[in-house]
């Protein structure tokens, strides 16, 4: 590979990046850990994360590495606006 | 996501000082798809794959195939509808690969609705199979 290719091109300036949107609909997996607690464990912190998201009205899956979130079309206007 | 933030937020304010998030983001605009929807089809193929062995009342054990057999075999799924499937891969007396080779080239175009009527009609679809469609399970 050239160091040219590592060179970012200039930014169009057929886009203007304050007016350009998200994608209307996801899906999203992550994985949050939290560090320097003193334990291995991460389940107390992950119960509180998955407590948060069935308050959120958000439809979402909790897997043994991280948890996967949709945000569905037909879900922007009510939850949408709350929470992004 | 704003949710993601406030998961933080949370448990910063229980006292964690450092947390740290990984996110894969996942966005498509030819459909509608959930994260069932997403599951829902490999299921659906695993589940017509397993139909495929018992119905035929076969041992569930089978010839596997060499290595390079099924690389190429794999291959050709999605570049060939199925149909440069090597002539031994579909003489094989599991009768499988031929079924699940135009099944798995459709999975590899994404699932829609054209996808599930071409399964409905697809005489190598098992009873399984079209079970799931019509629980809206693919």
């Amino acid at each position: 590979m050239q160091h040219t290719d590592l060179v970012p091109p200039p930014p169009s300036e057929t886009v203007n990046l304050p007016l350009l949107a998200t994608p209307s609909a996801c899906i999203a997996d992550f994985c949050l850990v939290p560090i320097g607690t003193g334990s291995a464990s991460v389940s107390a912190e992950i119960a509180e994360v998955q407590r948060l998201l069935k308050r959120s009205g958000l439809v979402f899956s909790m897997s043994s590495a991280g948890t996967t979130v949709g945000m569905y079309h037909d879900m922007i206007s009510s939850t949408l606006k709350m929470l992004i | 996501m704003r949710i993601i933030g406030q998961a933080h937020s949370l448990l910063h304010g229980s006292g964690v000082v450092r947390i740290q998030t990984d996110i894969r983001v996942g966005s498509r605009t030819d459909k509608k798809q959930t994260i069932e929807d997403k599951i829902a089809v490999v299921q659906a193929l695993l589940n017509g794959q397993e139909e495929d062995y018992i119905s035929d009342g076969e041992d569930l054990t089978f010839e596997d195939p060499t290595a390079g057999q099924l690389r190429e075999a794999m291959s050709n799924m999605h570049t060939n509808n199925g149909n440069g499937m090597p002539l031994g891969m579909m003489t094989q007396p599991h009768t499988g690969y031929a079924a699940q080779s135009s099944n798995m080239h459709g999975l590899a175009q994404g699932f829609d609705p054209a996808m599930t009527t071409h399964l409905q009609h697809d005489p190598v679809m098992t009873t399984h199979m079209q079970q799931h469609m019509h629980n809206g399970l693919g």
